[in-house]
């Protein structure tokens, strides 16, 4: 009886094994299932990666379901694939050098996404764009520096996020300031930082500015509102050691030196992240911050009552003021996809207006299509602060900054060096200059 | 000596000299080190627990919140219902199972054939296996990817679940440590008696390796549970994710949504916290002998 109660179980998991092998493999191929599509007239597969969860995620698979109801004889394929459409992660790479790449990604990661591009990763996309119905002449001139690599377009610009100056009116009121007279140079954004920092025996209870907090914690963010170009793609050199860069540095040391960085650290262990009510900006801990077009709608959700406006960054002469560096989701068709014109059309029709007004709207991010902007609700409306961001978006001193193909390095080796300008006082220039021969050697690598 | 006898004397021969700590201030002092030592482990535990049940404002509240005043437990409700966690449980379920069975069949033929039968050459086999272990997942992604998609297994679970049918060094290299340490002679003694090399395996060497195999079980159920990487290369469809990718399904583009991510992860490492508990006579069993047999 044991003996064939043994040999019953064993049956049993053999044959919910092949069982459950047999489903595994009952999945559609989509190579096949395109080409049964062709030979049958059925509907052509859009095989589609985006990175994004949460709200965010349903928001783009509510477009998707239009983009479907509107053109049936397309059949979106949508696959969520962390963190960021599966460009640093290997993802892409793998499915790419396998032959089954998808048709369609959508990042956030856009200095990945252009690195991948000069390495010949993506499509070039004006043809297919052009029969979908878009030029690159459509797209605003700061916005376009994204979209090329030598005048071959091969990413899309979707929706732009900037940066601005946060600036809490109230303080400002309380100390004799105008918060529509905002800092415009270096040395108002100084003189104002020491009026309104505020210190409580030995350490802070209300701190004017921190630079490399924030949207400032990107190191190359003010090195670009020094007018610095760390990169150039038409000659494919670094420049690390241009005296703006070294300037951007210096300026941040002043901060570490007159504020202390460890005091300031100890001030801001308590600080919330920028989708809490801690935020230090929202507390009033901090009077003046830089961050994202994106963290007034954090304001909006996590401190509705407080009192701020936004102004373009500081920056000193010769620097970028008015300018932002940039932050664009892009789409991209990777090499070797095998519906590239169908995910064009796809891509012409998630970049129309009507579909992505809700979220310019919500987030304050802004349309690449300048034609757009006197159709957005935002500015039907009168929204104030999205104008502003209309105005520093299409700014000339506006551009993505960092657009190499060592674009992570570089970010992870300026950071490197301003925490240590901050934390141990070194001179940036040699280090500055040790980062740039080593980068140079990678990007000349790659280009053999 | 039967076996079991000689696997118990094998056994009071590893342990480790007792501490001559008779008096009570020793002992004290002993439990007062192994309490703090555990509170290293403990506190981040305790942390994930106390913020999976924290509002946004009090996650980062200054100073911190030891445990929230009125506990969110409905961000349990909304973390399972971000995404779909009962389809990709059942997803990792299925990919675990497999992988169990597999791993537990195959590595253990494969460590019985380094361990108990004589061949020329086994040893330099046996080393080519361990080298497999230093070849990071990066290194081989794109080869096996290849090799998958020329199957045309990619977008099925079969890449997840076929491999561990073909053994994996680490537990192959576990199982023959415990494998070796099991007296030639019992096998000997089974040859006399008419026993072919599979019956040895399957009806001596398995039953006596149980706390090994159990703790090559946990392993690779911790492995199957955790993977990120795998599932997200060679699946290409969200009705086949697993649980780890779910997670971070949760993050919206702006907004991470940590006390979501917090219970989540609270429910994820459940299991595994359940199972070490219900299986850690064996584990540590298995673990001592298969590091000091050799």
């Amino acid at each position: 009886m044991k003996k064939t109660h043994r040999k019953m179980v064993c049956s049993l998991t053999i044959l919910s094994m092949l069982a459950a092998l047999s489903s595994c493999n009952s999945e559609p191929d989509n190579n096949q299932a395109l080409s049964n599509a062709a030979a049958t007239g059925e509907k052509e597969i859009i095989e589609y990666w985006y990175p994004w969860g949460g709200d965010s995620e349903k928001y783009d698979l509510a477009c998707l379901a239009e983009f479907e109801a509107e053109n049936p004889q397309y059949d979106v394929k949508e696959t969520y694939v962390p963190s960021d459409g599966g460009l640093d992660n290997g993802k892409l790479l793998a499915a790419i050098a396998g032959g089954t790449p998808p048709d369609v990604i959508v990042t956030a990661s856009c200095a990945s996404a252009y690195a991948l591009a000069m390495q010949n990763a993506f499509e070039p996309v004006d043809e297919f764009l052009s029969k979908a119905g878009i030029s690159p002449d459509d797209v605003g001139d700061t916005f376009k520096d994204i979209m090329q690599y030598k005048g071959v377009s091969y990413l899309v610009p979707r929706d732009v996020n900037l940066s601005s100056l946060f600036i809490n009116a109230d303080i400002f009121e309380e100390n004799g300031l105008d918060p529509n007279a905002p800092p415009k140079t270096l040395d108002d954004l100084n003189k104002m930082a020491e009026q309104l920092t505020v210190a409580d025996g030995n350490n802070y209870s209300r701190l004017g500015f921190i630079p490399w907090i924030d949207g400032g914690d990107d190191a190359l963010v003010w090195p670009f509102m020094f007018g610095a170009t760390v990169f150039d793609v038409n000659t494919g050199k670094v420049n690390l050691t241009d005296k703006k860069t070294i300037d951007a540095l210096e300026w941040q040391l002043t901060y570490a030196e007159k504020y202390d960085p460890e005091k300031i650290n100890s001030f801001a262990s308590g600080f919330g992240e920028a989708f809490s009510s801690d935020h230090p900006f929202m507390t009033g801990k901090v009077a003046m911050t830089v961050q994202g077009n994106w963290f007034t709608n954090a304001i909006a959700i996590h401190a509705p009552d407080l009192n701020y406006v936004i102004a373009p960054i500081p920056a000193p002469e010769g620097g970028r003021y008015g300018g932002s560096p940039l932050g664009t989701n892009v789409y991209g068709i990777p090499k070797g996809a095998k519906n590239p014109q169908g995910a064009a059309y796809f891509i012409t029709y998630n970049l129309q207006y009507e579909i992505m007004d809700p979220l310019y709207a919500e987030w304050r991010s802004i349309s690449p299509f300048p034609a757009d902007y006197e159709n957005l609700s935002a500015v039907k409306n009168g929204d104030k602060m999205f104008e502003m961001y209309l105005e520093i978006g299409t700014n000339p001193n506006s551009a993505h900054q960092g657009l190499t193909i060592v674009s992570n390095e570089l970010s992870t080796s300026m950071k490197e060096i301003r925490d240590d300008v901050i934390y141990n006082k070194i001179d940036p220039a040699g280090e500055l200059a040790k980062v740039e021969t080593s980068l140079q050697g990678q990007v000349d690598k790659s280009a053999e | 000596m039967d076996k079991s006898t000689n696997i118990s004397t094998l056994w009071q021969s590893i342990k480790l000299p007792h501490c001559k700590c008779g008096s009570l201030i020793g002992k004290i002092l002993i439990y007062l080190i192994l309490v703090l030592l555990s509170a290293a482990f403990l506190v981040p535990f305790f942390w994930l627990i106390s913020s999976s049940l924290k509002t946004n404002t009090e996650l980062y509240a200054n100073p911190p919140i030891i445990w929230p005043a009125e506990p969110q437990w409905s961000n349990y409700r909304t973390a399972v219902q971000s995404f779909p966690f009962l389809q990709y449980l059942g997803n990792t379920l299925i990919i675990l199972g497999c992988n169990l069975l597999g791993t537990l069949l195959s590595s253990s033929l494969v460590a019985y054939g380094f361990s108990r039968i004589d061949w020329k050459g086994r040893d330099s086999v046996f080393i080519l296996v361990l080298m497999s272990m230093m070849l990071p997942f990066q290194a081989t992604m794109i080869p096996l990817f290849i090799e998958f998609q020329k199957l045309g297994w990619l977008g099925t679970r079969l890449p997840l679940i076929v491999p561990a049918f073909f053994g994996n060094a680490f537990n192959i290299f576990l199982l023959r440590q415990f494998f070796v340490g099991v007296p030639k002679e019992i096998s000997s003694a089974a040859k006399v008696d008419g026993a072919n090399e599979f019956r040895i395996y399957s009806k001596i060497i398995l039953p006596l390796a149980k706390p090994a195999l159990a703790s090559v079980g946990i392993f690779t159920f911790m492995r199957c549970w955790n993977d990120f990487v795998g599932p997200l290369v060679f699946l290409s469809d969200n009705k086949l994710y697993t649980l780890s990718i779910g997670v971070q399904q949760i993050m919206g583009e702006f907004d991470p949504r940590w006390t979501l991510m917090m219970a989540i992860g609270m429910l994820m490492v459940l299991p595994v916290l359940i199972l070490f508990f219900v299986m850690q006579k064996y584990f540590i069993q298995g673990i001592t002998f298969s590091a000091v047999k050799g």
